[in-house]
């Protein structure tokens, strides 16, 4: 169903993508395809539906042949029909105001005939189990949902072959396993060549038949997944997460509760006593009570929605309480907004300003009349980016910009450090570096609260956990790998 | 007869419905007139907008709650007295303008009769409608241009949250604020830009070319051309008056 031979690809910009890589995948195939970032997944993907080199400023060399029709040959409108891409950002890829329009997008873009359009339409819906949203407006639906619409706006155009490229890195567990279980049905029901690109190894692992492995543009490990996460030192040399003995679908289980008064004795860093909070008409926050500690490590999980991101803004004073009170340590108190929390975003890309490293990380003590050439070289040094300083920091992986954008926070030594889903597009290699790097920040007592959807993450750093539900916190336990 | 029931005008057991088509043609018909109509004559062409209003879209009557239109309306009525026409009347020991007061109120009455048409138009059409009336009137991607920034606009919005919030915690308007909103707005706009190459290319993967683009179909009511004939009626007699 897809057949690669010799390819080579190699950007403008002088980076080689892929280089030389040679692949057959049956009809009917699972396959799961990963390694870390910036190896040449993506570049790969899209090879397949011929965004390489039709639109892309890149050459390509070699052969890429899907479901019998060429890349070279057809306009990446033509091999639509024949393979699917879905892409990492549903925002980026939802066109439509509704979810009956978004799904009719593609074929009405192949000219059909309104009622084929129409038969198309609510195949798709019905594959991917969104039929009853026809009329729902494309903004209101979930992260999982919309990756779900976006599936079905691919499927429309009844491709042959679907490339899912990180299909569910934006997404909770309950979206991924929707997303993961509605792909799964797809191969079964209707025969799908499935290849999806992952991070996360857990969940896709177990539903795919073999396993690719990338590393420099080349594929490194092929085979089944047993045979493939056997090769634990590789895996792990490669910065490939190894997978867990088993995917999750809820935070119920999987930390051991504990009782709640365990710091009673210690004065809080910050105490919230009774929140409320919210955005305009909606409250998010409901009677939210906890606190947190000097020193400590904690873990802040929950789905999409139970109000995560909203208790990172609320103790960064970016929002003010509608009811209850933030109490914070009489040292911290004093401290001005941005010293009192260092918020690290989920993008890395929003938070950078300024033209180098260096500068970037001189930007925040400046501003404070902090700085000073010491405090920039130890943060420089801890940080691991010396010898980038002069580098732009749009120009650096996305783990190093990650890295940037946290030295930035930290050149102002702020009190609690907040990182608000650290995991986006990362692989487990540059993840684990800068969750060492924390853990060794934690080590000189730098507190440190964590918001992630990433259960591995959880039970090997954090300290302790406090699971979110609808607003409230549901568990309060410390981390433990079942 | 004709009926109001709930939101829907009844005739007998019709309900009138108009299509995108039909409110386009009153909003540009309202707009033409206000522009065409002279002197008090636009007090019909006002008149005529707030009925359509008032029986097809009442929601487009709160405008008149909104206190910036109040204060537009209040100055403008205050000021034109003085600043339009020769001085012609003492009034409390003011020199104004008759003319300038006339015109001032015509002026009011025009913004009025456009905004409401307007208002009846945006909120009666729906985002995708509008969408495919675009698309029908042969400004081929228009449509699409319209859905992408519809679910584009909340994330552009919160990524220009985030960075501000981002360089507001870095102390970025303590010092230096001109230059931090320079670096503010290049990185909004340099990821704005990011945010369109990767739309392209998932516009591309699904086989859209804005040249070939077609909307889905998109069809008139009876209603409309009735509503198409006595507009244009009125307005002909409006105009020949």
């Amino acid at each position: 169903m897809i057949e690669i031979e010799d390819l080579s690809v190699r950007y403008n910009s002088g980076e080689a993508a892929v280089e030389r890589l040679s692949l057959r995948i049956e009809l009917g195939e699972f396959v799961l395809l990963t390694g870390p970032s910036g190896c040449g997944k993506s570049t790969l993907a899209r090879c397949l539906n011929g965004l390489i080199p039709h639109s892309s400023d890149a050459t390509m060399t070699g052969r890429v042949i899907v479901d019998g029709a060429r890349t070279t040959e057809h306009t990446v409108g033509e091999m639509a029909t024949h393979v699917g891409l879905v892409f990492q950002n549903p925002a980026t890829q939802l066109f439509g105001s509704t979810v009956a329009e978004e799904v009719a997008f593609g074929p009405r873009n192949l000219s059909l005939s309104p009622q084929e359009v129409a038969e198309r339409s609510q195949f798709a819906l019905a594959a991917t189990g969104l039929e009853h949203m026809t009329d729902r407006a494309t903004r209101t639906l979930s992260t999982g949902e919309q990756q779900r619409l976006a599936i079905a706006a691919v499927l429309a155009m009844r491709p042959k072959v679907l490339v899912l490229d990180e299909p569910t890195s934006n997404l909770d567990l309950k979206g991924t396993k929707a997303v993961l279980e509605t792909v799964d049905r797809l191969r079964d029901e209707y025969g799908l060549t499935i290849l999806i690109i992952e991070h996360r190894l857990s969940e896709a692992g177990s539903l795919a038949d073999r396993v690719l492995v990338m590393n420099h543009g080349r594929i490194v490990l092929d085979g089944s997944p047993t045979s493939v996460f056997r090769q634990k030192e590789l895996l792990s040399q490669l910065g490939v997460r190894y997978p867990g003995r088993r995917s999750r679908d809820s935070w119920a289980v999987g930390h051991r509760k504990e009782a709640m008064d365990h710091r009673r004795e210690r004065t809080p860093l910050v105490d919230l006593q009774r929140i409320e909070a919210g955005y305009e008409s909606r409250r998010v926050l409901k009677d939210l009570s906890f606190a947190v500690y000097p020193g400590e490590f904690v873990a802040l999980v929950g789905d999409n929605g139970a109000g995560k991101t909203t208790i990172a803004r609320l103790l960064a004073g970016l929002i003010r309480p509608r009811g209850g009170r933030v109490l914070w340590d009489d040292t911290v108190h004093r401290l001005p907004l941005g010293r009192r929390v260092g918020l690290l975003f989920q993008n890395p890309l929003h938070q950078l300003f300024c033209d180098t490293v260096e500068e970037e990380i001189a930007f925040g003590p400046r501003n404070f009349r902090l700085s000073s050439e010491e405090r920039l070289e130890t943060i420089l040094k801890v940080a691991g980016l010396r010898e980038l300083r002069q580098r732009n920091s749009y120009a650096l992986s996305v783990g190093q910009q990650q890295r940037v954008a946290l030295a930035s926070i930290l050149a102002l030594e702020p009190a609690l450090l907040v990182l608000d889903e650290p995991t986006m597009g990362q692989d487990w290699g540059s993840l684990s570096r800068i969750m060492d790097f924390l853990v060794e920040l934690n080590g000189h007592g730098q507190a440190i609260l964590l918001i992630t959807h990433d259960y591995k993450l959880v039970w090997r750093y954090a300290e302790r956990i406090l699971a979110l539900e609808d607003g409230q916190v549901s568990a309060l336990g410390s981390s433990t790998e079942p | 007869m004709a009926v109001l029931h709930g939101r829907a005008l009844m005739m007998g057991d019709r309900r009138i419905i108009f299509s995108s088509y039909g409110y386009l043609f009153f909003f540009g018909a309202a707009v033409v007139m206000a522009i065409l109509a002279t002197g008090a004559k636009v007090v019909f062409v006002l008149g005529g907008t707030l009925i359509f209003a008032a029986l097809f879209h009442r929601e487009a009557l709160r405008l008149f709650l909104r206190w910036q239109l109040l204060f537009f309306i209040l100055l403008t009525l205050l000021l034109s007295p003085f600043v339009i026409g020769q001085k012609d009347i003492a009034l409390w020991g003011l020199n104004l303008s008759r003319e300038g007061f006339w015109a001032g109120l015509w002026m009011v009455l025009r913004a009025l009769s456009i905004a409401l048409a307007a208002g009846v138009f945006a909120g009666a059409v729906s985002v995708s409608q509008m969408a495919q009336l675009f698309e029908r009137l042969r400004l081929k991607g228009l449509g699409f241009a319209v859905g992408v920034a519809t679910n584009m606009l909340p994330t552009v919005q919160e990524t220009m949250e985030t960075s501000y919030n981002a360089v507001r915690l870095r102390g970025g308007f303590r010092r230096h604020r001109l230059e931090t909103l320079k670096l503010l707005l290049v990185a909004i706009i340099a990821g704005s830009l990011r945010r369109g190459d990767d739309i392209v290319s998932a516009a591309e993967a699904r086989a859209f070319d804005p040249a070939r683009s077609q909307g889905p179909a998109l069809h008139g009511t009876r209603a409309d051309v009735v509503l198409m004939g006595v507009v244009s009626l009125l307005g002909t007699v409006l105009v020949m008056m």
